[in-house]
This record gives C-alpha cells, structure tokens and sequence, in this order.
C-alpha cells in the first residue's frame, strides 16, 4: 500500500517538472529578455543584504518625504529611540552625559535665574502688599465690608478682572456652562442667566430696537456684563474694573469655537449641562485679567528693581550674619573655656554640653591642690558664659601639682628652695637638720616623688648651737672670795641669772634625749693647810650649790666638789687655762664644769 | 441635572405669584414681574429617581392692558395656567393664553392649575367649562392658601417633560 503511493507522488513529481518547464518556456517566449530582469529582481528582492544596499541609498530621502505626509513616523519612531538611549544610558551613561554637558549646565542656569527672578518678583509683591500703607487701608476695607482680605486686594490690584462666564442657549435661556474666577462671588447663576435673557428681551422690547441688534453690555458700578451673541448660544462674561476691548475680541473667539465645535447639538439642547463640560476650557480662556501694576511692570520690567524685596533679603541676612557671629561667638568662649582650663595644672576637662537651663557645664577631675577653675578663666574670657563645674576629685602627678603638694606636706623653712626633676626633688638654700630628718622620712608618702637630693642643700642645727652657747656661758662664771670668806665677793652674773642658764640646758639637752650635770668646783688659795683648804674648798662650792637650789635648779643638775679632792694637780694646773692662774698657783674662786651625754659623743 | 424651562400663565391676580411663593428658590424681587414683565425662579423635582431643575418663568399676568410677551415663553418646555376658581373670566383669560402658548410652543405638555381650592364652595366656574377649555390639558386643583396640591403640580409636569 505504501510502496503504491511512493510511486504515484514520483510519478506526480516528474509531471510536474515538466508542467513548470514548458511554463518557464511560455513565459521566456512572452516577455524575451526582461524575463531575466524579473528574475534578477525578484531574486534581489530576497537577499538582505543587496536589498538593504540598494535601500540605504534612499532611505534618507524616504524618511524625509515620509515625514512631510504626517506625524506616523515620529509615533513609529518614538519608541525605537525611547529603546536606543536607554540601552545607552545602561551601557555607558559616560557617554550620554558628556553629550548633553553643554546643554544642561546652561539650561539649568536659566531655570535657576528664571525662578529665582520670579521668588524676588513675588516676594516683593507680597511684602509690597502686607506692608504697605495701602494695604493697612485694604485690611480696614475687608473688615469693613466683611469680605476676604485676598478678595479686597485682588479687587484693588486689578486693572480688571473677568469674574464669571456664562454661556446661555439662546432659545431656553438655560445655563449650559458657567466658569468663575477664584474670589468672585457667584449668585445662583442658572437663574441669572435666565434673567439676563429676559432683562435683554426687556431692553428689545421696551426701546424696539431692531431684531438684529441686541444689548450686548450692561454697566452696574464698576461691573460690566459683556453679552456676545451666536445663533444657538450666548456668551455672557461679568467683569470687574475697566473693561479693555480686547475681551470683546476674545468672547466673540469663543462664542465662534463654540458654535463651530458645538453648534448643531446646541440648536436642539436637553437641558443637560453635563453633555457641554468640554466648553469648559473655552470659557475658562476668557476669564482674563491684568493687574494694575502688570502695565507698568511691561514696559519697563528690566529696569524695575524689586528694592523691598532685595533690601528685606539684605536685611535677613544682616540678622543671620549677625545671630551667625553671636553664635560663634559663643561657641568660640566656650571654646576658649575649655581650652583655659585643660591647660591649668590638675585639671582634666572629660566633657561639656549646654543644660536646659541654658547652663554651660564642663565636667572632668580636678586634683583639689590645682587652680579653681573660676579664677583660672577669669580675666581670660569675655563676656564669661553662665558656668556650670562638675568636677570630681582625683590626685595629679603633673609637676606644678606635685610641687605644690610637696610644699603642702613637707612645709619648707623659707632658706629652702625646691624644684621638680623627673620624680626627684632637689633641695636648695639650708636647713634645720631636724627638718631634713622629718623630710627624708617623709617625702615618700608624696605621689609623684620617687627620690630626694640633697647634695645641695645645707644643714644646721641650732639646738646643739643654743646648748653649746650656753655651756660656754655656765663654764666662763667664777665667783672669787676674799681670804678664808665662803660667800663669793663679785657678781660678774647674779645666781639667779647662772641658774636661769642651768635650767634652760637642762630643758635643751632634755628635748633631745640627753643628760646633762654642772659640776661646781670650789678653790682656795695656797696659804694654810692642805686639810683647811680642801675644808673651804668644799664649803665654797656648798655655798654656790646652795643658792643655785634655792634659785630654782634641781639638786639633780648640780654638784658641788672640792677642786684639791677631785682633780689630780695635774689636771687642776694643766688641764685648762680657765682653772688657774699661770704660775701653778691656787686662787679664791669657784668654777664651773658642765658635762653631758653630748658632751661625751663629741 | 437636567434644566426644563417652563412658563407660568394665567390672568392678572390669579394668584401665581403667591402659587410658587413658598416653594421655589429665588433670588429676586418680586417687583422684577412688575417692572420687567418676568421673575424667574428655580425649582428642583424628582422624577422617578432623577432630578431635574425646573427654570420657571412667573410672567406677569394678562389683563385688558398687558398681553403676554410671546418673547418669554421661546424655549418653553412646558408650561402652567392658573385660573381662580371664583372668577370665570379668569379661565376665559387661560384660554385664550393658552392658545397663543400653543401658536408659540407648538404641543409641548401644559397644566391647569385651578386656583383657590380653598374656597371650591363659592367656585363660579363650572366642571363643563373647565372641560372645555382642552381636553388634553391636565387638571389640578390648587390652593396658594395652604399649599395644596402645589408639590403635585410640578411633579407632574416635571414627568411629562422628561
């Protein structure tokens, strides 16, 4: 069954080779030579390539007259390029930006300058009509009449004003369309178009005039009707101040588009005003207007500088200027606070903000030994900002501070200087010894000193001084006797003086710990025997003892010797010359010998 | 919203005016009807779910002196006679308006309002005369008096306008 069919359409196949054959045959026979053009045509017809070569050579011109016929090809093409710059712009916005760089900068300048210019212009206005003293008359007017201010001002600025629009059909004498200008007050205007018909028919019929003549303008105050008259409709246009002819022109435009678009469906009108909202816009052309100042303002626009508003912008940035510098000014003092204080010893400044109160508050830690933060900034800022200090305690290591605190502690005599050298103090000038003692003990506890020089520091002791003077002084008495007499014959220093003296050592060698005795020695001459001179000897220094005693020294302090009993010869003729006379000889005397525990150390 | 001009008609001192009075907005004087011959008024109507804003044209009314102004009756939709039940030359007065209305409008739906229902017992008018004046004009009894019957009358007009 298959193999039948396979040969029919082989068989089909061959017959039909032949069919086309003689056909090519019969068609080379008709048209000769231009057959092969035909082929040749249709052949280029059907590759790309040579056709798009053969169209590039007239597209342009194609595109061209295409483009005299009508508007299809930029709604054709609007896409396509809408396609082509956004590719580029994704591909490379570089590219497109520096292409349209001499364009934009200039465009936007203008834009700037052209809305800048026009705030000036407004602003100038507005200040012009709020500040001025007509615009204090126009304020009392709209109290007076009890109409808006807005609506008082646009009456006085307007030259005119068109305030509504009707439009009327003529047969009906309803209202099809009504337009009104912001501020105006309307009055229920489809039966104010029906009274205007019947107040012109009024007109017509009461002065007969003729059919073709109508009223076309009433005048009531500075209220003008203007009634342009169509076949089918009416344009009625109620304007405010002095009518220029121009309005005229522009009614009578309206009333013809109106006609011309409108006409036939108006010669047979429903009374359905929502079929006519399309007029809308006509109307709402003819709502003109021309502000007093606009014809002044035309003719010499360039030269008309708007001073009020330019000085009241000068003015705004005078007072900026001026709240910019106080406000500098204060942050500058503030500035200045801080930094006066951050640079005082032992304080340390963490932070600083403005209370609600309006305060200036610096926080921070401060070593109580350091500068009070009020007399620090004092004198040094002006006007001095309300203040407020927040500081908390803590111990500084700053030199000056540690100085101070030296000088706190360790409370120098006034012959000593001291300075601060990395952690060491050095001491100058002198000292009591025991002060330095009391200062090598104590300048540890000092934080902030680590070590102590005293190389140059030079040190007395003026106890040890005082008591040696004194000593001195009890060793240079003697009291001298006449020849076997035991009270003393001269006062070279009264008793009471010696034992003042006596006491005052004692007071001084006990403030330092020590002991110390005064021993009297009583002398006789050579003359009698050695048995009654040891006797008178001892009697003598008894009688000095006695009286110190009696003067106030303690039995303790003194004691009294014969000079023959206690001291070898030796010792009484050569020990000191204070003893004796030169010549080995004894003398009527009594002496003084102090010996101490310091003594005995030195 | 639909506007219908309609006129109202009738012979002097019918009572028209005082007919509307209480039921229509208007923002003009009455003594517009004497000096211009017309007031208009407005009154809105609801027929069958729709409104429809009736412009009603109160024209002075005719006695041997003054004739109807046939200028404000064009553009009628439909209109309104009044007559007083109490004065028969009054209805004459409707005829003969109602002829020039026709001569003026064409067939366009028309009312007669017979005024002064209030008083129906010292009527003079008689039903046979009322009948003849048009037998396809509608009958409405009124009363300016109390008000009767006057809703009734613009709506129904109102419906034969739409």
């Amino acid at each position: 069954m298959q193999q039948t069919s396979s040969d029919d359409s082989q068989g089909s196949e061959t017959q039909s080779h032949e069919v086309v054959d003689e056909l090519t045959q019969l068609r080379q026979l008709l048209l000769g030579a231009e057959y092969d053009e035909l082929l040749a045509l249709k052949e280029w017809l059907n590759d790309p390539e040579a056709l798009s070569i053969k169209l590039s050579t007239v597209i342009s011109e194609a595109i061209a007259e295409r483009f005299k016929l009508d508007k299809s090809l930029a709604e054709v093409m609007a896409p396509t390029i809408e396609g082509a710059i956004q590719t580029s712009i994704a591909e490379d916005p570089h590219a497109l930006a520096e292409s349209l760089y001499p364009v934009m900068g200039p465009a936007i300048r203008k834009s700037i300058s052209e809305t800048l210019t026009q705030m000036l212009e407004n602003m100038n206005q507005l200040l012009e009509q709020s500040l001025s003293p007509k615009s204090l008359g126009w304020r009392f007017d709209a109290w007076r009449t009890g109409r808006s201010y807005s609506e008082i001002v646009l009456m006085n600025t307007l030259e005119y004003q068109v305030e509504q629009v009707f439009l009327i059909h003529s047969e009906t004498s309803l209202l099809v369309q009504h337009v009104v200008a912001d501020f105006a007050i309307t009055k229920d205007p489809d039966m104010v178009s029906s009274m205007l018909s019947a107040i012109q028919d009024y007109i017509l019929d009461s002065f007969s005039v003729g059919e073709d003549e109508a009223l076309n303008s009433m005048r009531l105050g500075d209220l003008t009707v203007l009634i342009e008259k169509g076949p089918r409709a009416v344009v009625a246009a109620v304007v405010r101040g002095k009518v220029p002819s121009e309005i005229e022109v522009v009614l009578k435009r309206a009333v013809e588009e109106i006609h011309m678009r409108h006409g036939k469906r108006l010669a047979d009108y429903s009374g359905d005003p929502d079929e006519y909202t399309a007029i809308e816009p006509t109307l709402r052309s003819c709502l003109l207007y021309r502000r007093q100042d606009q014809a002044d303002d035309e003719e010499d626009k360039k030269r008309n500088i708007p001073w009020l508003a330019i000085g009241a912008i000068v003015v705004l940035l005078g007072m900026f200027g001026y709240f910019a510098y106080e406000e500098r000014e204060v942050r500058d003092n503030r500035e200045r606070v801080i930094a006066n204080l951050t640079r005082q010893a032992g304080i340390l400044v963490v932070g600083s903000q403005v209370t609600d109160e309006g305060l200036f508050k610096i926080s921070g830690l401060r070593d109580p030994l350091s500068i009070e933060p009020g007399v620090a900034i004092a004198g040094n800022v002006y006007p001095l900002p309300e203040l407020l200090f927040d500081f908390k305690p803590y111990i500084s290591i700053e030199p000056e501070i540690v100085l101070i605190r030296a000088n706190h502690v360790l409370k120098p005599p006034g012959t000593v200087q001291m300075r601060l050298e990395k952690s060491t103090l050095y001491l100058f000038g002198e000292s009591e010894v025991s002060w330095l003692k009391a200062t090598v003990d104590g300048f540890k506890a000092i934080p902030g000193i680590e070590a102590l020089d005293v190389s140059e520091l030079v040190t007395f002791d003026s106890l040890l001084m005082e008591i040696e003077a004194a000593e001195a002084l009890i060793e240079s008495v003697s009291f001298h006797f006449e020849r076997a007499e035991i009270e003393p014959l001269n006062t070279e220093i009264t008793i009471e003086q010696l034992a003042a003296k006596i006491n005052l050592l004692q007071q001084l060698h006990e403030s330092r710990g020590g002991t110390v005795v005064v021993d009297i020695y009583g002398e006789a001459d050579d003359t009698g025997t050695e048995q009654l001179n040891r006797r008178i000897e001892r009697q003598r220094a008894g009688y000095v003892f006695d009286a110190l005693t009696d003067a106030g020294v303690s039995p303790d302090s003194i004691r009294a010797h014969s000079i023959r009993e206690t001291m070898s010869e030796d010792t009484r003729f050569n020990d000191a010359a204070r003893f004796v006379n030169p010549g080995n000889t004894h003398e009527r005397k009594v002496v003084l010998r102090v010996t101490s525990s310091l003594k005995g150390t030195r | 919203m639909i506007q219908k001009k309609i006129c109202l008609l009738g012979a002097f001192s019918v009572g028209k005016t005082s007919l509307i009075k209480r039921f229509v907005e208007s923002i003009f004087d009455e003594k517009y009807l004497t000096t211009l011959g017309v007031k208009i008024d407005k009154k809105n109507v609801e027929v069958d779910g729709d409104d429809v804003r009736l412009m009603i044209w109160d024209l002075e009314g005719e006695d041997d002196y003054s004739k109807i102004k046939t200028n404000h009756l064009r553009g009628a939709s439909g209109y309104i006679l009044v007559a007083d039940g109490t004065r028969p030359d009054t209805l004459e007065t409707a005829r003969s308006i109602h002829q020039l209305a026709r001569q003026t409008l064409g067939k366009v739906p028309a009312i007669l309002a017979m005024n002064k229902v209030d008083l129906e017992d010292q009527w003079s008018v008689t039903e046979s005369a009322i009948g003849l004046l048009d037998p396809d004009l509608d009958l409405i009894r009124t009363s300016a008096l109390s008000g009767q019957n006057v809703e009734q009358l613009f709506a129904s007009l109102a419906k034969r306008l739409l």
